[in-house]
């Protein structure tokens, strides 16, 4: 009984979609070209112990690496480090951070004629792309290799140097006559950028601690995998490679020894991932905050329908209107949503109506921040009869409870739009940085729960 | 739709880093062949990142996104280095090497940036089979392409130039207060009392100091003409800012004013004899006459653009069409003599206009590096003006002096050297002067109608030679010494 209802939960997650930061690398992904070493698997001693299969692993992202990360690369590979070497290194680095500055500050618009986005949308499009760069081919839980570390911690750290500048001039009593005004970070960056490179770290972490893993990956349609179940009818091989599941068709299979992993591997494997979930979570709530800070833009507002009703649909508005008390878990449940798409359409027309029916009660100004809106809705009780405040606090807890049965859903329209209109560099930086954190640590999550759900499969089919 | 539009930066902007190469690299550019501590390479690293942090916010501390545009952040970093750099050079003699080493990397970090502004352009692929394949390159822009080696090359000689007065012993500079003291009396001008006193020895400057002065002023000439030249091209390049054209008045006349309107549309016109009546006692005289006269430049361009759009009869106008582009013409000519007499006349509002509104970093970087060359060109030579002048004010006390001279003698022999001067160095300027600022104009009509009022000017010169020289003189040094500020749009301060 309970571990039925165990499998089902575990069953769910992995048809769940990877971030939308995520997706862009599809093209990179089917261009992949390794082959899995069938002489090696062949030639792998045959024993009732299960064995560390390491050597097996690919690094598929040694073949995109830049020829300027050789340099990086030496100086870390010498013991003994002459200062000629550093020199050259920083030099090195001095150049390519020059050069990243002067891209930016072009607004990614190489004819320099300045019809280049605006230093905000760049820097937030630089890191989606570093992003993209780096863990765009890292589909295993396994280490980041050396250069695409350094590379990342290298150009993040270009990115974020601009928020160090990014002050208020605060007031500062010296005495009882005396008073000065000093500089300040300012309080979003102060507090939030600290907490993204703690997440950051983190996140390193757990994928360096995937060194010695008992279960290894083969590569879909490799020729191993139909050999591999030829075998297990010969009797020739112990092994057994599981049939995943048609929706992550780009990603390597995992697989783990025919008698399973061990207790201990299977604790390390559920501590990280609650780790990782940890992280997922805090990066989520940190993109959410942002984006909730920024304005909504007045191309956004110009596209909306006249009337809340329109945008959320009879049925809905029928459930938002009518029930003496409002619970947004039935709603879903009545809605019986399939899949991610319907879940992002409902997202978009209930965040419409929500955005409508404020500017009705005139909480919403031109261009109000939608914290400040949403502090409208809870701090107005006394106008808690108005219909327009009702629905608007309904449609609200609604997006809610929505945005929690699906964790990973793709931006909103007006998410979007608001990122594109974005002109405060210092959430741009935030909402990039942290949007890119949660697309991994989501990441992980998956890929953890592949490697449970093919152990689970194979100790069922043993019993 | 966000997604699919970083895939299309991303993707693009990947092509253009593989393809790009920097071909422009120069001596001036490169990392410092000396070996420098951990230290040092430390600071440049945290120097740099600070220097474009806040270029790229605009200038903004708020980070918000209210700054400047990226073209305008450049044009001020470049702006005030230089302001840090030289505002402080007040004397003939070399940069200190930390100075001049500080120029030459910050300005290699901003310059940079126009090592990333590229153009495509097909070119020509040997293929493995032998066939020839056609594929784009990038390559950098042409304007930028030409004018930056320029640029950089006036920038080395300038500080060549500087470095020559190293270890030279011919003059040197005491502090103002002290030369009061002396004199109990001030024979400098008003407009000079920052600058220290410059001071020769009593029997004057050798023969050959004196020619190896006027060589050193005649390259600074040189390289003032180029950075002028290519200041006023780029300037020339930029767009006309919609709110300037928004400010301006209907018509020219309501912009120049009754006087200087009746003044250029009458029958006959002599560009010389108008500028005698004007009133330039002033810089800021000059400047406003400056500013009506390019507000009604462009007024008349833009109605003869207009005009030949609608397809409008030319009877239908107050003014004919031809008759407008004459009096473009006119007040082109004056607006040319106006800048070779008062070269160091602060920019015009339209100038203004343009270097705030514009969004092109490589034309940006262009006109603020060019203009900077420019002030410091302009200072280098007033301070070499002021140790010649102070040789001849020692001359003439010397054949003041002289009990063997005749009276008469003396006063012929200066006579004629002022003769020579003024002959000189006025003509080889407006001359040369001239015909640079004619490859700028817009129309070969232009071209044409202006070389006949050129030689008209010249036959009229030929003239009245000494009616010229007493006046331009004078008014050359005054304005010359304002260039101790370094020129910038005024708004900016």
């Amino acid at each position: 009984m309970e571990s039925s209802s165990n499998s089902d939960q575990n069953e769910g997650t992995p048809t769940s979609s990877v971030s939308s930061p995520y997706r862009r690398t599809y093209s990179d992904i089917s261009g992949l070209s390794h082959r899995f070493d069938v002489q090696s698997f062949y030639n792998r001693p045959s024993n009732t112990n299960a064995v560390v299969l390491s050597g097996h692993e690919e690094d598929v992202s040694e073949d995109a690496e830049e020829p300027k990360d050789d340099v990086v690369n030496d100086v870390h590979g010498d013991g003994d480090e002459e200062d000629s070497d550093i020199d050259s290194a920083e030099d090195a680095e001095l150049e390519m951070m020059r050069e990243r500055f002067a891209k930016l500050l072009l607004g990614e618009d190489m004819s320099g004629s300045g019809k280049g986005v605006c230093t905000a949308v760049t820097v937030s499009n630089s890191i989606t792309n570093l992003y993209a760069t780096v863990f765009g081919q890292s589909l295993r839980l396994q280490p980041l290799s050396t250069e695409k570390k350094d590379l990342w911690k290298r150009e993040m750290n270009c990115f974020m140097s601009i928020c160090d500048y990014i002050v208020e001039v605060i007031p500062r009593s010296l005495g009882t006559n005396v008073e000065i005004t000093e500089t300040k970070l300012r309080s979003d960056i102060l507090m939030s950028l600290p907490a993204l490179r703690k997440l950051d770290n983190m996140l390193m972490e757990i994928l360096d601690s995937f060194t010695e893993n008992e279960f290894w990956y083969v590569e879909r349609g490799s020729s191993s995998m139909n050999s591999g179940g030829g075998g297990r009818d010969s009797g020739t091989f112990r092994k057994v490679v599981v049939q995943r599941k048609d929706e992550k068709w780009w990603l390597p299979v995992p697989c783990v020894p025919a008698e399973g992993l061990s207790e201990e591997e299977r604790k390390h494997l559920r501590h990280k991932r609650d780790c990782a979930s940890q992280i997922h979570k805090a990066a989520l709530a940190i993109n959410d905050s942002t984006l909730n800070d920024m304005d909504i833009p007045d191309s956004y507002l110009t596209t909306l329908p006249k009337s809340g009703k329109a945008s959320v649909g009879d049925v809905i508005y029928k459930q938002l209107c009518t029930a003496e008390k409002f619970y947004p878990d039935q709603l879903l449940d009545i809605l019986k949503i399939t899949s991610e798409h319907e879940a992002l359409e409902l997202a978009d027309k209930v965040e419409a109506s929500l955005v409508t029916w404020r500017r009705k009660t005139g909480g919403l100004t031109h261009s109000k921040s939608s914290w400040d809106m949403m502090k409208d809705i809870s701090g107005d009780a006394d106008r808690g009869n108005d219909k327009n405040h009702i629905l608007a606090a309904r449609a609200r807890s609604l997006l809610f409870c929505l945005k929690q049965r699906y964790p990973e859903l793709s931006q909103t329209s007006l998410d979007i739009c608001k990122i594109q209109f974005n002109r405060d560099v210092g959430k741009a930086v935030l909402e990039s940085y942290s949007r890119v954190l949660e697309g991994l640590a989501y990441n992980v999550v998956s890929w953890i729960d592949d490697v449970l759900y093919v152990d689970r499969t194979v100790r069922n089919r043993d019993d | 739709m966000f997604d699919g539009r970083n895939s299309g930066h991303s993707s693009f902007s990947s092509r253009g880093d593989g393809m790009h190469t920097p071909e422009h690299e120069l001596a001036g550019h490169a990392a410092p062949s000396t070996r420098r501590g951990k230290q040092n390479r430390r600071s440049d690293m945290e120097v740099m990142k600070e220097r474009f942090a806040k270029l790229l916010l605009g200038e903004d501390m708020s980070g918000g996104g209210t700054g400047e545009t990226s073209a305008l952040a450049l044009s001020n970093a470049i702006t005030k280095l230089a302001d840090s750099m030289f505002g402080e050079q007040m004397k003939l003699q070399p940069m200190y090497p930390e100075t001049k080493e500080n120029w030459r990397k910050e300005m290699g970090w901003l310059l940079s940036v126009i090592d990333h502004i590229v153009q495509f352009v097909p070119s020509r692929q040997m293929g493995k089979n032998g066939q020839f394949t056609e594929i784009m390159v990038t390559k950098q822009r042409d304007d930028l392409l030409t004018n930056i080696p320029a640029l950089r090359k006036l920038d080395s000689v300038l500080l060549e130039t500087l470095d020559n007065f190293k270890d030279q012993k011919d003059f040197w500079y005491v502090p103002r207060d002290m030369e009061d003291a002396d004199h109990n009396g001030d024979w400098r001008r008003d407009e000079n009392w920052w600058l220290p006193v410059v001071k020769v020895p009593t029997d004057g400057l050798s023969e050959e100091s004196r020619r190896w002065l006027q060589n050193q002023k005649d390259s600074v000439a040189q390289v003032l003409k180029a950075a002028t030249a290519i200041n006023a091209h780029v300037l020339s390049e930029m767009h006309v800012p919609e709110n300037y054209i928004d400010s301006l008045p209907k018509n020219g006349k309501t912009s120049l004013g009754d006087f200087l309107y009746k003044s250029i549309t009458e029958e006959s016109f002599d560009p010389d004899y108008f500028v005698s009546f004007l009133d330039l006692s002033t810089e800021h005289k000059v400047l406003d006459l400056k500013n009506r006269i390019e507000a009604s430049m462009v007024i008349w361009k833009r109605k003869m653009c207009q005009k030949e759009k609608d397809g409008k009869s030319q009877w239908g106008s107050t003014v004919s069409l031809e008759k407008r582009e004459l009096f473009e013409v006119r007040a082109e000519t004056i607006l040319v003599m106006l800048k070779q007499q008062f070269p160091g006349i602060p920019q015009s509002s339209l100038e203004v206009s343009k270097i705030k509104n514009n969004k092109d970093v490589g034309q940006a970087i262009l006109e603020s590096y060019s203009r900077v060359l420019e002030s410091l060109a302009s200072k280098i030579m007033s301070r070499i003006e002021d140790v010649l002048e102070a040789d001849r004010l020692v001359q003439r006390q010397l054949m003041g002096e002289a009990e063997t001279r005749s009276e008469s003698e003396a006063e012929s022999e200066y006579e004629e050297t002022e003769k020579v001067v003024a002959a000189e160095t006025p003509n080889s300027r407006k001359l040369s002067d001239f015909i640079g600022w004619r490859l700028s104009s817009d129309t070969k009509k232009h071209s044409s109608m202006s070389d006949i009022e050129f030689f008209h000017k010249v036959e009229q010169e030929k003239e009245k030679p000494m009616m010229k020289s007493p006046r331009a003189l004078p008014k050359k040094f005054s304005y010359l010494a304002k260039l101790e500020n370094m020129r910038s749009p005024s708004d900016r301060h």
